[in-house]
């Protein structure tokens, strides 16, 4: 019983998500035929999956349901208070999938019985709009152990080809090249279809929000709409998990902020814009509003007041430097604090699980334009472009994403002030870090490359012995006893020795 | 005897499934909308089908009417759950057999298949 009451719950919950979209849909338009019966078909299944399971709850609700539906297919058109009643039925669905989740006792039906009957007359319901393709559930189920299994016997073969690759270049025999070369580009068709396994449609966290928005935006009583663009746009599964959080903050603050300084005097209704674009490899997810913008001279004074900045710095700073403050731990330009929004941790807390996946925040802002707030991220953290470098013969790699830019150093121009070694590029000053302290490793003599490195608004000048190469490298996590913060993970360099991936925000500055 | 499941609940089909196994027949196929029904009986041929009624797409009683065009002989056993008499009875009339209750008994749901075979 154990194993059909996990079935149960499962696909109860699917029901749930299914029944959130079509009712927001409906909302939309509720003569649209083909969702009534899409919802009563919903019922229907679920009342017969309950009988079976003698959940005698959910069989009375979901009959009551599907009774009162029967007469709403016959009239072609459901009423906005009902619809507004199914969300209700959907949440106390939700609530019994938890329940049954936590090994507890269904929740009441008593309350929605009630209601059912008091079902008549009634005021209009705002609208909210969600847009996209919908985008359906795979067919087929496939424990996410087995997808990493292979994902691992891929990642592992991707070594094998570089180093496969490497040798062939050596012996210098055109048998052996092509037939690298053919397996090269075979293993690398395999590693990206099973990175494709583990994708998942961003709209698996995008079908959230319409129906948190609604509620929320009801319950503030504010006029808003929600559109959202690209939930087809499909991303690595550990991007998928840690998406809803940073995205949650972002619609939250633009429901706080942004919409708030709607004047009545403004016609325009408050638009909020959800929207995921893919430019190659990487997406860009950004949340954007129709409201008069980001008041810079606002942010200006916070943070001098705040102490976060000088006055004289203030002088030096360009819209963009303004921009990146939003993101200072110690910043909010809200005075008050709502319920949900203006604590003034969200945008730094947003701001560093994007820089731990690899991206970043972008804040932009026109006057009168509205704010927009986008999250560059890659599609997937398996394979990372890096720059291998070498430091006393001990390779590390460096994920491009931090990287500037790169240069040789020349020590005539090197200058220390307090124990700091700066150095002037382009008639700016450089702070520099020398990584062989860091790695407790000892430099060799000669001419030294630097990367400029940038990662939360600092840029520093790693010193290194030699950039060597610029690489496709697989990630592996590092096992939890070695870990330490500077180094993300390690990978396998194409001679088949180990490389450290270095994390430069895990380096004490 | 080799049957095909059609339920759009996967919940409904694993419980049915494991019913009819124990009673010692063999599940060849599962379907969970009408027309993925009709394509898994041309391509399986099944001595019983189990058809749900309330489907995506097509309903169950679409499909019984499509699957005795194609194989007259066809056995099917709808699964109904209550409140639906009305629908049943159409699907006799279409071609189906005979009929069972959602919630499952299993003495009731193999009782009902050996009757259907006989018929």
């Amino acid at each position: 019983m154990k194993e059909y009451l996990e079935l149960f719950t499962k696909e109860l919950e699917e029901y749930v998500r299914q029944l959130n979209k079509h009712l927001l849909n409906l909302e939309l338009d509720r003569k649209e035929k083909r969702l009534i019966i899409e919802v009563f078909r919903i019922f229907h299944t679920i009342k017969g999956m309950s009988q079976t399971m003698g959940f005698d709850s959910l069989v009375g609700v979901s009959h009551s349901i599907e009774d009162l539906l029967t007469d709403v297919k016959t009239k072609g058109e459901i009423s906005s208070n009902l619809v507004d009643f199914l969300f209700t039925v959907t949440d106390f669905l939700a609530l019994s999938v938890n329940a049954l989740k936590n090994r507890e006792s269904l929740p009441q039906s008593a309350e929605i019985l009630d209601a059912l009957d008091k079902i008549k007359g009634g005021k209009d319901l705002r609208s909210i709009k969600a847009r996209g393709p919908l985008v359906e559930i795979s067919d087929i189920r496939v424990k996410m152990e087995k997808i990493d299994v292979l994902f691992n016997l891929a990642n592992e073969l991707m070594i094998v080809r570089s180093r496969f690759a490497k040798m062939s270049k050596e012996m210098d025999d055109t048998r052996l090249r092509v037939l690298s070369e053919t397996a090269s580009r075979l293993i690398s068709s395999l590693q990206d279809e099973v990175v494709r396994l583990r994708m998942l449609p961003l709209s698996t966290v995008f079908d959230f929000f319409p129906r948190w928005f609604r509620d929320e935006a009801k319950r503030q009583k504010k006029d808003v709409g929600l559109e959202i663009i690209g939930g087809e746009i499909e991303v690595d599964r550990s991007i998928i998990e840690v998406l809803k959080e940073p995205l949650l903050h972002l619609l939250r603050n633009a429901l706080d902020h942004g919409v708030e300084v709607y004047s009545p005097e403004r016609k325009e209704k408050g638009e909020i814009l959800l929207k995921a674009v893919r430019e190659k490899d990487r997406i860009r997810i950004s949340v954007s509003d129709n409201g008069k913008g980001i008041d810079l001279e606002e942010v200006r004074r916070q943070a001098i007041n705040r102490k976060i900045i000088t006055e004289k710095e203030a002088q030096c700073y360009t819209d963009d430097d303004f921009f990146r403050l939003l993101t200072h731990p110690d910043f909010s330009t809200k005075k008050g604090v709502s319920t949900i929004s203006g604590r003034g941790i969200g945008l730094n807390v947003v701001n560093s699980t994007v820089a731990r996946l690899g991206g970043r925040l972008l804040v932009s802002s026109k006057k009168a334009g509205g704010s927009c707030f986008t999250l560059e991220l890659p599609i997937s953290l398996a394979v990372v472009r890096a720059m291998i470098f070498n430091l006393n013969g001990q390779r590390f790699a460096l994920p491009l994403t931090y990287v500037r830019e790169t240069f040789f150093m020349s020590d005539e121009f090197l200058k220390t002030v307090y124990h700091r070694e700066l150095y002037p590029l382009r008639g700016e000053i450089l702070p520099l870090v020398r990584l062989s302290n860091r790695l407790n490793c000892v430099e060799k003599e000669g001419r030294k490359s630097v990367i400029v490195v940038e990662y939360d608004g600092k840029r520093r000048g790693f010193i290194t012995d030699e950039i060597l190469d610029e690489v496709d490298i697989v990630v592996k996590k590092l096992h939890p006893l070695i870990a330490v913060p500077m180094y993300s993970g390690c990978s396998i360099y194409a001679d088949g020795l180990p490389v450290l991936i270095i994390d430069p925000r895990g380096l004490n500055d | 005897m080799r049957l095909l499941v059609v339920d759009d609940a996967m919940f409904m089909r694993r419980m049915l499934s494991d019913i009819l196994e124990k009673g010692g027949h063999t599940i060849c196929g599962e379907a969970s909308t009408g027309k993925e029904a009709i394509e898994r009986y041309k391509e399986l041929k099944p001595d019983l089908v189990t058809m749900d009624i309330i489907m995506p797409d097509m309903s169950g009683i679409e499909a019984v009417k499509e699957i005795m065009k194609i194989d007259p002989n066809a056995k099917i056993l709808m699964v109904s759950a209550m409140g639906q008499q009305a629908l049943v009875l159409e699907a006799v009339q279409s071609g189906a057999l005979d009929y069972i209750v959602k919630p499952f008994q299993p003495s009731r749901v193999l009782e009902s298949i050996e009757r259907v075979f006989k018929k």
